[in-house]
């Protein structure tokens, strides 16, 4: 497969599992593009003892991780509350995605990264993969993630609607 | 009710903007590289260049007293020292590949800080002990040339500028980058345990 290739095909899911993990534009665009770079600069040395796909979310995974690093960069506390647009934004379903996305970036590290992957339709035993843990793990963990998340979404979509 | 929520679609419908042209990200990727080459090279190029005028001055004069050189050669093993311990590091980071599992990965950046914080520590205070030592002895043959009042003098000053940096430029440094790191441990150590308690 070539870096094109990879890119064209990658850059979308990766830019949405970024976004998962920080819910801020620029700075998922960063991690993104940072790991593209690693891409490109490691790619000769991918062996294909995994799918291509599983190699490039562990780095992008990782690259997420690292972000910690340049927290100062943007404290959480600090990141901008996305949904207080919902109101100005253009329909119901684009308030919907902002929540989605906020509620994400709320969960544990390693929670957002399971659930962002299985949102993105990677197969849980590629999750497994990339986060390090068993397949049953993964599955439990999926499941403990929605039931959390759904449970913000309807205290969010409840708060706002009184 | 709660189950109903669609949340892949949602999820597949987040904006995503324009995607970067290929030529963006590769054009930033080879600029990467050569910007840390260059500062790779450029740090011990300087540093190289450093202990070269040194021993060019070694050389060049007939220094009577063997303190002289002794200082020289100390003030030259803690810039090599330097060199070697931040190049080190350098390499370490280079060679992390970010493509281990998270968990895995984890554990590696926690050894990585974990050792750069040790390094750290000795370097600062080895690097301070070695150029201070340095400096006072290779002054000795010039200072007995001077006289008494000049020689007082010069001792004042280099040993008001040695206890200033033990005393207040090490301790300060030293904590503001253990601080640093200590909360990039612990973050990391937190991350882990949440892939471990599972």
């Amino acid at each position: 497969m070539t870096f094109e290739t990879i890119y064209k095909t990658y850059y979308r899911k990766i830019f949405r599992l970024c976004m998962g993990y920080v819910n801020d534009q620029e700075w998922a665009r960063d991690i993104t593009q940072e790991t593209f770079i690693t891409v490109w600069e490691k790619l000769d040395q991918f062996r294909n003892e995994a799918s291509i796909g599983t190699w490039i979310f562990r780095i992008a995974s990782n690259q997420c991780l690292r972000q910690i690093e340049n927290q100062k960069k943007m404290p959480r506390s600090e990141i901008p509350f996305e949904i207080e647009d919902q109101a100005t934004s253009n329909s119901e379903t684009d308030g919907k995605i902002k929540l989605l996305y906020q509620c994400i970036s709320e969960l544990p590290e390693t929670d957002r990264i399971i659930i962002s992957l299985e949102l993105e339709d990677v197969k849980q035993a590629e999750i497994a993969g990339i986060v390090g843990l068993s397949e049953t793990n993964i599955r439990v963990r999926v499941h403990r993630i929605k039931e959390k998340l759904s449970q913000k979404f309807s205290q969010y979509e409840r708060s706002d609607r009184f | 009710m709660k189950d109903q929520i669609d949340f892949k679609s949602l999820w597949q419908q987040q904006e995503v903007g324009s995607v970067p042209a290929l030529e963006e990200i590769l054009g930033k990727a080879k600029q990467l590289n050569r910007k840390t080459k260059i500062k790779f090279f450029g740090m011990n190029f300087m540093m190289i260049a450093t202990i070269g005028v040194i021993i060019y001055i070694l050389m060049s004069n007939n220094f009577e007293m063997i303190t002289t050189k002794i200082g020289a050669v100390m003030v030259i093993m803690a810039i090599v020292s330097f060199i070697a311990v931040s190049n080190s590091l350098l390499l370490i980071l280079f060679k992390t590949i970010p493509d281990e599992t998270n968990q895995a990965y984890l554990q590696r950046m926690i050894e990585i800080k974990k050792k750069q914080e040790f390094i750290q520590g000795i370097l600062m205070t080895g690097y301070f002990i070695l150029l201070s030592t340095g400096i006072a002895l290779y002054m000795i043959e010039f200072v007995l040339k001077m006289g008494t009042a000049m020689g007082i003098f010069a001792y004042s000053i280099t040993i008001a500028w040695i206890l200033f940096s033990w005393f207040y430029i090490r301790p300060k440094t030293v904590k503001k980058q253990q601080a640093e790191i200590d909360l990039i441990i612990r973050k990391l150590q937190e991350i882990s345990t949440q892939i471990e308690g599972n």
